[in-house]
């Protein structure tokens, strides 16, 4: 050991390069205050709002602001759970968008899955459309979709409702869905093929389960974008045990009075609640994605 | 044993191919696959487009099944309008206020993020959480600070005396530039996302070429990072200015298009159209004339894009 | 075990012909090999052999059975994909067990076999390992294991080592003959590779545009090339050919190189002859035609020289060592018993 040390050649750290290796740890103290300040701006409005919700109602007057509460209550929650119809609402929005992201992942995937493995031309040309849908003014869909559901008496329905949707998460989950279908080798179908399997569970065995980061990804975002979407609840819903959680949400902001910002507050800490909950678990999910070694590549 | 292909080919005598023979029940599953998404989009999108155009040739009430051809006197009365011009103008001062906003905050952000720095991926994470959380949130929280008697910044204006008042949203000139921001707020994000990926694709090599040529920071920037950028910068900046136009809930929730109008855009005029004064047939005319203009600078976009995408091969 | 018989069978996408009636029949536990350029149909009849594409006209049978409408499961086959196909979500052992578990066999019966196959191919170790861990050797082997387990009566290979390093080539192909002549399977191999056609099988199918150019042992194709194509494709280095006629028994290039006839060739009426030579066939004679020395390549076991002759560049392979240097004159004879005669126009064996 001594023996070994005493016949390394002595490593000479110049100035210089110690000085450049400050600069560089000093620049990564710079971007990391930098971006620090930047996630600020996104950060503190959505911190106020939990912070407020905590606040009983004195609080939330006291002047000048205090940013957390002296005396945190969970009054406001208590409130939304036992006097308002928000856990209906709830309800409501999983239901709806429990049937529209299911719908529309299993669709998408039957849709990806033939235009890749079968060849149809028109069909590959039909699908590129299908993204355009994304495109359309939700207005300008708004209206008709408010006609036919009013003429088949559908209006307040939570079917109508998650139907309508398909027109946000089928354009969605085939746009996520597309490049992860089309990355699995066409041989290893084959093989499952060879080894025994029909074309059904060769789909069943192979398919699903490579896909399966794409599935949830495309379920978690159509998933988030069908719980924060608004216009079509409005156009669509006016029953009040039928609201969804946004809805809920926008009749309280327009039609309460200043007295019950804490309750709002509460309301949207819980309809934030699952989104980054959903998101965390997706981006788990798509890390841990099992793609690599179908093939030499 | 043994032929020329000319030869091999010319003896044998092909058997007839039929098309439709070699359709196989495979194929029938492909197409069986294919049926329910045909079906929908027939049904949810076509279906909906033909009604809303034959509504804006129609005289309609929202609730009333009769209704009368009235040609181009819907397109006539909406675009006389007294409120058609303000709404057209308050359209393109909003989307693109929020683009350039957008876009002024997207790009020095990814910039950023692409940086090495520690910590960088969490922060890459929370840094979406505006894009995330629902417009009605969005719009809440930033009510709700500049909320009068609650509000946490509608109190630091006061309190330091800043030059702008103290409920925007409610303001004649502070209006619209407070729905751009929120807007703009809730929806940067997207560009960050978008940007850091498109940043990764660059090969690092080339910014260490450029330092060994002698390029400055400015330099490599303008030289190797914007160029790179430039294509997708169209492509976002399209899906940004369709989404601008056409969003509805920003401007909805936090000042329903008001003051007097003041931030009343054409998703808002057509909604007050039908939902207001209950005439389907105006609503459909105006969203006719609103899809014509997103195709348009679709079109123009796609121009440009193309262009840049030439003088990069 | 199985026979497989190919009747005229035709492939078209649309109307448009790739496979023009091939026609042959593979015995019991022959190793044949699909050879040929990329894009000649080798690979388009495999998959119609295993029901991966749809046949346009004729019949498949396997084991006597027409199996033109049969579903790959159905047809008791088991194939090695050039990418090998390993499912990446699954094990080693899972991969490998997939066919059987598809069966519903006893969990025994499945340990036993994967283990057994396990073992053939030196795998124990790497069982409970994911595809990506693998090396592509390791990889190709676990594709191996996945089709010996299933006790298949046909193996099918498409291009199975194409994607190895050349040592790890020579040697999975020696592991993959041994194999054979321990298992005894009928094998369809496709390779683009002729040393792998020429090493591996006992009867070679070469084809080219979907047209089979000729179909023979190793050794018949080497010696007797029914055509000018199979004479280029077969041997390496590749056969050296000159254009020319027959004059009075002499073989005579336009440029007036005068090469002697094999026996055969001395009857022929007229016409435009093409005359081949394998490089391996010449020596070093002062009978032989002039000829300029351009490189010489030592590889130790022989010397390949890349000489002119009467305008035109020929190789030539010498076991024993000649001192030689580029730009040197020296005759070279070649041996008139391998010379080979084909017609020019259609290039078929004379």
């Amino acid at each position: 050991m001594t023996a070994m040390t005493r016949e390394m050649p002595v490593l000479v750290v110049s100035a210089r390069a110690r000085r450049a290796a400050m600069k560089k740890r000093f620049e990564k103290l710079l971007f990391l205050l930098a971006a620090l300040t930047v996630l600020m701006i996104v950060l503190l409005p959505l911190l106020w709002m939990v912070a407020s919700s905590f606040k009983p109602n004195v609080e939330l007057f006291q002047r000048p602001p205090k940013i957390f509460a002296q005396a945190p209550t969970l009054e406001h929650y208590v409130e939304l759970w036992e006097f308002t119809s928000f856990p209906l609402y709830f309800l409501n929005t999983f239901l709806v968008a429990g049937i529209s992201c299911l719908a529309g992942v299993v669709i998408s995937l039957f849709t990806v899955y033939a235009i890749t493995r079968f060849e149809f031309i028109a069909a590959r040309a039909f699908a590129f459309g299908v993204l355009f849908i994304y495109m359309l003014p939700p207005i300008l869909l708004a209206l008709p979709f408010f006609r036919i559901w009013y003429n088949l008496n559908m209006l307040n329905s939570l079917w109508a409702l998650g139907i309508t949707y398909l027109t946000i998460t089928l354009p969605f989950s085939l746009w996520i869905l597309r490049p992860y279908i089309e990355a699995i080798p066409r041989a290893l179908e084959e093989a499952a093929m060879i080894d025994g399997c029909t074309r059904f569970q060769a789909f069943r065995k192979v398919i699903v389960p490579q896909a399966w980061p794409g599935i949830v990804a495309s379920f978690v975002f159509t998933f988030v974008v069908v719980w924060n979407e608004l216009l079509y609840s409005l156009v669509l819903i006016s029953d009040e045990t039928k609201r969804t959680v946004s809805l809920g949400i926008a009749s309280l902001i327009l039609e309460t009075s200043v007295y019950s910002w804490g309750l709002v507050n509460a309301a949207g800490v819980v309809a934030t609640v699952p989104v980054l909950f959903l998101f965390a678990f997706a981006a788990r999910q798509m890390a841990s994605g099992i793609g690599a070694g179908a093939v030499k590549g | 044993m043994g032929l020329s292909i000319a030869e091999a080919k010319r003896r044998a005598v092909p058997p007839p191919f039929n098309r439709r023979k070699t359709m196989t029940t495979d194929r029938k599953i492909g197409l069986l696959l294919l049926l329910p998404l045909v079906v929908l989009v027939l049904g949810l999108t076509v279906y909906p487009i033909v009604q809303v155009i034959s509504l804006a040739f129609q005289q309609q009430s929202l609730y009333s099944p009769e209704s009368t051809f009235v040609g181009l006197a819907n397109f006539n009365a909406v675009v006389s309008h007294e409120g058609f011009t303000r709404s057209v103008s308050n359209t393109f001062v909003f989307t693109f206020g929020s683009l350039a906003l957008q876009m002024a905050m997207g790009l020095p952000i990814a910039l950023l993020l692409n940086k090495e720095f520690p910590l960088r991926s969490p922060i890459r994470g929370v840094m979406l959480f505006s894009y995330l959380v629902p417009y009605v949130v969005a719009a809440m929280t930033w009510k709700f600070m500049f909320s009068d008697a609650t509000g946490i910044l509608n109190y630091w204006v006061r309190a330091l005396s800043l030059p702008m008042p103290a409920s925007p949203f409610g303001s004649l000139d502070w209006a619209m530039a407070g729905v751009i921001f929120v807007n703009s707020w809730k929806n940067f994000p997207f560009m960050v996302i978008v940007f850091l990926a498109q940043l990764q694709t660059i090969d690092r090599q080339l910014y260490e070429a450029a330092s060994v040529d002698g390029a400055t920071a400015w330099q490599q920037f303008y030289k190797i990072t914007l160029p790179s950028l430039l294509p997708i910068m169209l492509v976002v900046g399209m899906l940004r200015t369709i989404w601008n136009f056409n969003n509805f809930e920003v401007v909805f929730l936090l000042t329903q298009g008001g003051p007097i109008g003041r931030t009343e855009t054409l998703p808002l005029y057509i909604y007050r159209f039908v939902f207001g004064e209950f005439s389907l047939g105006r609503g459909a005319a105006l969203a006719v004339i609103v899809f014509f203009v997103l195709l348009i600078m679709s079109a123009i976009y796609w121009r440009l894009y193309e262009r840049t995408q030439e003088r990069f091969k | 075990m199985a026979t497989i018989d190919i009747k005229a069978i035709w492939k078209a996408y649309g109307t448009h012909p790739v496979i023009f009636g091939i026609d042959f029949a593979i015995p019991d536990g022959a190793f044949v090999v699909l050879v040929g350029p990329s894009g000649c149909g080798k690979s388009t009849l495999l998959r119609m052999i295993a029901g991966l594409e749809d046949i346009s006209s004729g019949e498949i049978l396997i084991d006597d059975k027409i199996v033109n409408d049969m579903p790959p499961k159905d047809r008791d086959i088991a194939m090695v994909f050039q990418n090998y196909a390993l499912y990446p979500h699954l094990t080693v052992k899972e991969n490998m067990a997939f066919s059987l578990r598809l069966r519903k066999e006893k969990r025994a019966t499945v340990d036993e076999r994967v283990n057994r196959a396990a073992e053939i191919l030196g795998l124990m170790p790497l069982l409970d390992r994911y595809p990506k861990a693998l090396s592509g050797g390791q990889r190709q082997r676990v594709a191996m294991g996945r089709a010996i387990v299933r006790d298949a009566s046909v193996f099918l290979f498409d291009e199975p080592l194409s994607n190895l390093d050349a040592k790890l080539r020579v040697q999975m192909r020696t592991e993959l003959k041994a194999l054979h002549q321990r298992l005894k399977t009928t094998t369809v191999y496709v390779t683009h590779d002729q040393i792998e056609a020429m090493t591996m099988a006992d009867i070679i199918v070469v084809m080219q545009e979907g047209v089979i150019m000729q179909l023979g042992t190793p050794l018949e194709l080497y010696d007797k090339p029914a055509n000018r194509f199979v004479a280029g494709f077969i041997g390496s280095p590749a056969m050296n050919f000159f254009e020319g006629g027959i004059q009075a028994g002499i073989f005579v290039t336009e440029g007036g190189l005068r090469l002697p006839l094999p026996v055969a060739g001395e009857a022929y009426p007229g016409g435009s002859v093409t005359y081949g030579i394998r490089p391996e066939h010449f020596t070093v004679d002062a009978a032989g035609v002039p000829a300029r020395v351009l490189v010489i390549e030592p590889t130790g076991s022989e010397t390949q020289i890349l000489a002119e002759i009467g305008g035109q560049e020929v190789l030539a392979v010498f076991r024993e060592r000649h001192a030689l240097n580029p730009g040197d004159e020296i005759r070279l004879l070649p041996d008139t018993e391998q010379a080979h005669l084909f017609n020019s126009k259609d290039g078929e064996r004379i």
